[in-house]
């Protein structure tokens, strides 16, 4: 499981000790979400970028991050970084690294998940994987807390009955 | 039954902690960063007149800059409320017992160019522009369009919009700076969208009162980074 989100962030860090710290959870949250993890490394770098170039002005590093995760992600299947994405999976590190993701994953679950509607998906995900607090991802997502739990609830629900059919 | 004992919640996080796990924990060197690409703004008659009202409001001390007082946004001046004056060079000292900055960056004055302006207002990008603060008329078609200040660092990467056709656009509140030569707006805080999920509770000490019946407006503190 990931580990808590809230991290003491230090009034004075700079953006490379916050890049650095945060990568990780970043390009898990953003594979989770996406599905694919060539896809979420290369969302990850450009939140990353977006908060570089504004880090100066940012009071709160971490909730600019997850939003942009969570934006960025959705944007996925119509944006750029995915055609980029797709040329790129071409090359045999890509397709390497993806295979043997999908050897140690649960391709079933994956599946099913993928086939959710954003919000539902982001909220499992961030939810009951990734430990977000129902406040974080009512503001990544652009929504009330209690849009959260409805979305918890169908997303599961969903999720159970596709996965009791698969068996 | 709890998350923990759920079986499918089990599930789901061993097969996300297997899909995530061989994420190095070292990051990749960014590549170069470089600002979102922004189409060549083409003034349009509309961003003539917005700006036009805006330099001649902001000179009357009135900051209202709206061509439609009922429809269109406001650029109001932070007040005294929430831009702290005292310091001898006019600068704003930091409310929040914070070190002002030492890297070089100049702190935001009262008056002048340096002026923080807040606005809530449509900002739309189309195939013509890049993100503008609508200012005036926004036409009421789909997608909308509208005219205004061209926003110098915007991104939409942390924010909800809409697009179509394009053109994307979304109401937000924006903190910055506004230059009249160049009828340029440069945020100075990270644009929020206008219509927060989950309003927190003001307390009734610290309230800012309303230009319009029903909303609180929250102050904003221009000292922060």
């Amino acid at each position: 499981m990931m580990a808590e989100m809230t991290e003491a962030a230090d009034e004075s860090e700079s953006f490379e000790g916050f890049y650095r710290r945060r990568w990780q959870d970043a390009a898990r949250w953003a594979t989770a979400l996406c599905g694919e993890r060539a896809l979420g490394e290369e969302l990850a770098q450009e939140a990353f970028i977006a908060i570089q170039l504004r880090f100066s002005i940012l009071d709160n590093p971490e909730g600019y991050l997850r939003r942009t995760i969570v934006n960025l992600t959705k944007e996925a299947h119509r944006s750029t970084a995915r055609r980029r994405w797709r040329e790129r999976t071409a090359s045999g590190r890509d397709r390497a690294s993806n295979a043997a993701d999908s050897a140690r994953a649960d391709p079933d679950l994956i599946a099913v998940l993928s086939g959710l509607s954003h919000e539902q998906r982001a909220v499992l995900v961030l939810r009951y994987w990734a430990d977000w607090d129902e406040t974080s991802i009512a503001e990544s997502l652009g929504c009330q807390r209690s849009t959260v739990r409805s979305h918890a609830k169908r997303g599961l629900d969903q999720l159970r009955a596709e996965l009791e059919t698969d068996q | 039954m709890n998350d923990e004992q759920d079986p499918l919640i089990s599930r789901l996080r061993a097969g996300l902690d297997a899909a995530t796990g061989g994420i190095d924990s070292d990051p990749p060197l960014l590549g170069d960063v470089t600002a979102t690409p922004r189409a060549e703004p083409k003034r349009a008659w509309l961003t003539a007149v917005a700006a036009a009202a805006l330099v001649g409001f902001t000179a009357a001390g009135i900051f209202v800059t709206t061509l439609d007082s009922e429809d269109s946004p406001e650029l109001a001046p932070l007040d005294s409320r929430t831009v702290v004056a005292g310091t001898p060079d006019g600068s704003v000292p930091p409310t929040d017992g914070s070190v002002p900055p030492t890297d070089g960056s100049v702190p935001p004055t009262v008056g002048g160019n340096d002026q923080i302006y807040r606005a809530t207002a449509t900002v739309l990008e189309s195939q013509d522009h890049g993100p503008q603060l609508c200012l005036g008329v926004i036409l009421d078609s789909y997608p909308p369009q509208c005219g205004g200040l061209d926003i110098t660092n915007w991104d939409w990467r942390a924010l909800a919009s809409e697009r179509a056709n394009e053109t994307r656009w979304g109401e937000y509140v924006v903190v910055g700076t506004y230059d009249r030569e160049a009828a340029t707006f440069t945020l100075t805080q990270p644009a929020r969208d206008a219509a927060p999920p989950t309003p927190a509770p003001v307390p009734s000490d610290t309230a800012v009162p309303s230009r319009y019946p029903g909303r609180v407006e929250a102050a904003v503190t221009v000292s922060e980074r």
